[in-house]
């Protein structure tokens, strides 16, 4: 080959030098190169396209046919309650009639997978309730109001200390009609060991101790190994399974009592405080119910007399003598001189004072029924709602709304019904008078 | 052995696979030209059939019977979280407060503000409240405030008909099923998150472990095997929808004429196939 001169080639090419050697006559071989390269190119490429290209590819558009199939490849984690029934029937079963129902299994116990198959066998329990159950029921502004929520630190009443919801609650069926039935047979216990548990007066704290203590403290009442003529009776009435769910329920509680039974001697006692013990029985104003005699308006000496003969035994009453026998000298003292001085003012007191003469017999005998949580005089207390000085419309329809079932309160429905219309209106009466101090 | 969904047998497939064959490929290019006619007859019995494909080998479930839709009735969610707890677990997504297949905003207006303040499960606050990325909850930082209105909205894939994210994938590595939904082919994708971008919705994300883009399924696994997607069956509050379209007597056709629906950014043209009540304007 003779090397050409770069000016020569416009001259050469047109002369037909080249085209002895072309193989397609008329075109120059390097075109030629580049299509055969170009051809080759394509060739491979369409080649790789079809060797590599799934086979399903394009069956049903842009993407690997076999794709669907292997995505749809896989054992579901949530297995649905309907999977648990066979096995946890009882659970199930509780679970489906109650409101929780919306509230599947594995939400609370985690994923099933293959539960019981592989793992430890179990799936888990949860065991901080506070904060599973607050996921859903905490009071928040954004949540819809259809959803009930609840302030943790003042459900059911105002509390320091950490009550799992499942005390109270069962957490497969937690409605407030399902209540555990400790909290049922509780409302018993309220009117004399306070609302809270932790006693007042004469009546020992049972929040804060020991389970077993309780039951068997509880036990000791109900077979007659201790003796008291307001527990025996009660314990006579439960079931060794209720005794077990209430000192299950009362040493959940936790939170011992600050002021238990009265430290003896302790000379700052209130008196309110002290009275809380006998209104229950001797109404607010000492004016006596029935069997319960009145106080008010008796001789001071005659009281502490009295009061003295129940705690050393020489007189006896069921009733009367353990609550005396908890009560010191100075607090027998104290008790006769406001009963006594309590007689001369209402003696003296204009007729409008409290409530009229005529009508202030009926509604006190049936505040009896009430003090145990409203408080001597209606004041309230934690989680029990002030009644006294509201309006009587308002006391009427609430006390109402309780009966007809329109507010559902595990505690107030049962009482309201046992109300007549007229008793309500005595009651609504009585306390919208009541003036808290 | 448990089996992960959509974790089958697709793995050998994938990319490394694929450069492991080239060698065998440039042997086999010289029977390629010889036997060239079967690149015709590949493009010939493609798409231009006409006769239907056979529907995917799924047991007992044929994807021409169905037509997926989904619903959600904002007003009804308590933010419990259950659903992106549930989604988590179902489908082995990446345990962290930035990687979500189906997540929960919480819109807040308070008094005389008119932004609405929005967060979600990023958010710091939120992440103290859950105790660790692992776990979700809301915290409760608007309990003092003065709240003129306030509201959560699950958010979720929409599973558009148009999807932008199909149309940008270069591999076909994701894709839109025949029954609706739109998913990913893991063995196809290259992880080049051109999708990611594409969604107007934020519904993908990338998988730091594996280094593919992940999404909602619909729990693929599930429905086809005659269940709800997981966050539909945890939700107590019914606040989640599904069903099939196609029927007329299913969840969704129910919730759908029962309501007025709402999509979310409907001038992307999009199309999507999530249906929302009680949004508000300031949602998007
Ligand atoms: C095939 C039967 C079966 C099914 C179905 C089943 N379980 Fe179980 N479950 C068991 C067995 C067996 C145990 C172990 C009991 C033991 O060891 O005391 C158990 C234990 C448990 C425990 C722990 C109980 C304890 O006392 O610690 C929980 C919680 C539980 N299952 C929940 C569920 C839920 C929720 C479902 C449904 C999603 C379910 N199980 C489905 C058989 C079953
Ligand atoms: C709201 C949450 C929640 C839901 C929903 C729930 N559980 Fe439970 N479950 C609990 C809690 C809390 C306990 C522990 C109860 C206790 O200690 O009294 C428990 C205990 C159990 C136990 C163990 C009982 C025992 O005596 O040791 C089983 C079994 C069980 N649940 C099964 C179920 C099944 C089956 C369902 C669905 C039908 C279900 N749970 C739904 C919260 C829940
Ligand atoms: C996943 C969310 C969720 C969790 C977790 C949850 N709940 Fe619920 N709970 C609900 C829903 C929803 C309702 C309302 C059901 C209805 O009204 O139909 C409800 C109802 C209740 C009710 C009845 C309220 C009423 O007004 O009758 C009580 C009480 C309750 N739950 C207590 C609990 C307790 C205690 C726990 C913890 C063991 C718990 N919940 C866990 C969602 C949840
Ligand atoms: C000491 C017993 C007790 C404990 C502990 C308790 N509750 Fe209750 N709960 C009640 C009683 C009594 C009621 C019904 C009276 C009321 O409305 O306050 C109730 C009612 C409820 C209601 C219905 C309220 C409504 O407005 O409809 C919810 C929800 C509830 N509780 C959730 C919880 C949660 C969550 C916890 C744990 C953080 C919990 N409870 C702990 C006794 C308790
Ligand atoms: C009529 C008032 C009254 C009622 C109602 C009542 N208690 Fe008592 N309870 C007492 C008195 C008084 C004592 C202390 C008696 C004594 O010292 O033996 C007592 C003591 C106890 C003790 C022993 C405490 C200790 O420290 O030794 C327990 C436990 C107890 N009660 C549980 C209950 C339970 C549970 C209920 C509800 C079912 C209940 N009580 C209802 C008045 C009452
Ligand atoms: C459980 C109901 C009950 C409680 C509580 C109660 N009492 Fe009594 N009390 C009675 C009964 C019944 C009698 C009559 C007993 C009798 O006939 O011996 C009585 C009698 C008395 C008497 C004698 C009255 C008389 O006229 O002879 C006095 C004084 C007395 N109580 C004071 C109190 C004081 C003070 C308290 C509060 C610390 C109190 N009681 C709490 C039921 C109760
Ligand atoms: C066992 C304890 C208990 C007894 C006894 C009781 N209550 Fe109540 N009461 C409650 C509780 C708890 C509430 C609050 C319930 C609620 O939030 O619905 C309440 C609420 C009320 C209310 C509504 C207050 C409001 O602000 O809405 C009235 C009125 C009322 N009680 C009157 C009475 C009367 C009258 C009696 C006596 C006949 C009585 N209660 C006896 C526990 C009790």
């Amino acid at each position: 080959m003779t090397i050409v001169k770069y000016s020569e080639y416009g001259t050469r090419l047109y002369s037909g030098v080249y085209q002895q050697t072309a193989i397609v006559p008329g075109m120059p071989t390097h075109i030629l190169r580049l299509l055969i390269l170009l051809g080759a190119f394509l060739t491979t490429a369409l080649a790789a396209k079809i060797f590599f290209t799934d086979e399903s590819f394009y069956r049903y558009g842009h993407y690997r046919g076999a794709a669907p199939a292997e995505l749809a490849v896989g054992d579901p984690q949530f297995r649905g309650p309907g999977y648990c029934q066979n096995c946890h029937t009882e659970r199930h079963t509780q679970w489906n009639a109650g409101v929780h129902k919306v509230v599947k299994c594995e939400i609370c116990h985690t994923p099933a997978a293959d539960h019981p198959a592989t793992g430890k066998g179990k799936l888990p329990i949860p065991a901080d309730t506070v904060k599973l159950c607050t996921l859903c029921h905490e009071k928040m502004p954004s949540r819809p109001a259809t959803q009930p929520q609840i302030v943790v630190k003042d459900h059911p009443y105002p509390h320091e200390d950490r009550l799992e919801c499942i005390t109270c609650h069962n957490p497969h069926a937690p409605s407030i009609g399902g209540l555990k039935p400790a909290v049922a047979l509780a409302v018993e216990c309220v009117g004399c060991h306070g609302a809270d548990g932790k006693g007042v007066g004469a009546f020992p704290a049972l929040v804060g101790r020991d389970a077993a203590y309780l039951k068997r403290e509880m036990q000791k009442y109900k077979s007659g190994l201790r003796q008291n003529p307001m527990m025996t009776p009660l314990m006579k009435a439960l079931s060794d399974r209720d005794i077990e769910e209430l000192a299950k329920y009362y040493a959940a509680m936790g939170g011992a009592s600050t002021e238990a039974p009265a430290a003896p001697g302790a000379a700052d006692v209130q008196i309110a405080g002290l009275t809380a013990k006998c209104v229950g029985c001797h109404g607010a104003q000492g004016e006596g119910v029935g069997a319960f005699p009145h106080l008010a308006g008796k001789k001071t000496d005659y009281l502490i007399d009295q009061l003295k003969n129940y705690k050393s035994g020489v007189r006896q009453d069921p009733m009367m003598t353990p609550i005396a026998k908890g009560l010191t000298d100075e607090q027998i003292e104290r008790l006769s001189h406001y009963y006594g001085k309590l007689g001369d003012k209402s003696a003296a007191a204009p007729p409008d004072a409290v409530a009229p003469p005529a009508a202030s017999t009926a509604p006190v005998l049936l505040t009896v029924k009430c003090v145990g949580c409203h408080g001597a005089q209606g004041q309230g207390m934690g989680a029990f709602p002030a009644i006294a000085g509201k309006e009587i419309a308002y006391i009427v329809d609430q006390l109402k709304n309780y009966k007809s079932g329109v507010r559902d309160n595990p505690m107030m429905s049962p009482i309201a019904k046992s109300l007549s219309d007229e008793d309500i209106e005595k009651l609504a009466e009585y306390y919208a008078l009541l003036k808290t101090e | 052995m448990k089996r992960r969904p959509g974790k089958g047998k697709t793995r050998n497939t994938g990319r490394r696979a694929f450069l492991r064959s080239l060698g065998k490929a440039a042997a086999s290019v010289g029977a390629a030209l010889v036997g060239g006619a079967g690149m015709f007859g590949h493009s010939s019995t493609g798409r231009a059939a006409v006769a239907k494909p056979a529907p995917p080998e799924i047991p007992g479930y044929d994807w021409n019977k169905h037509r997926w839709g989904y619903g959600i009735d904002a007003n009804r969610c308590i933010g419990c979280l259950r659903c992106v707890e549930a989604c988590k677990a179902e489908n082995d997504v990446f345990l962290s407060a930035h990687h979500f297949r189906t997540w929960v905003e919480r819109y807040v207006w308070l008094d005389g503000e008119e932004r609405p303040r929005v967060d979600s499960h990023a958010d710091p606050g939120n992440i103290a409240a859950s105790g660790s990325e692992k776990q979700f909850r809301f915290d409760n930082r608007y309990r003092d405030e003065k709240v003129y209105k306030a509201f959560f909205v699950p958010k979720i894939c929409n599973h558009c008909r148009h999807p932008s994210c199909v149309s940008v994938c270069p591999t076909g590595a994701t894709f839109k099923t025949d029954d609706g939904a739109v998913l990913i082919d893991h063995s196809y994708c290259i992880g080049c998150q051109y999708c990611v971008q594409a969604c107007p919705y934020g519904a993908r994300f990338f998988d730091p472990r594996t280094h593919v883009t992940e999404k909602c399924t619909w729990c693929y696994h599930r429905i086809t095997k005659g269940l709800k997607p997981a966050c539909v069956e945890v939700c107590p509050v019914n606040a989640r929808i599904f069903g099939d379209l196609n029927n007329q007597a299913s969840d969704i056709s129910k919730f759908l004429r029962e309501n007025r629906v709402q999509v979310l950014k409907p001038e992307t043209g999009n199309a999507p196939t999530c249906f929302y009540v009680g949004l508000d304007k300031e949602v998007s």
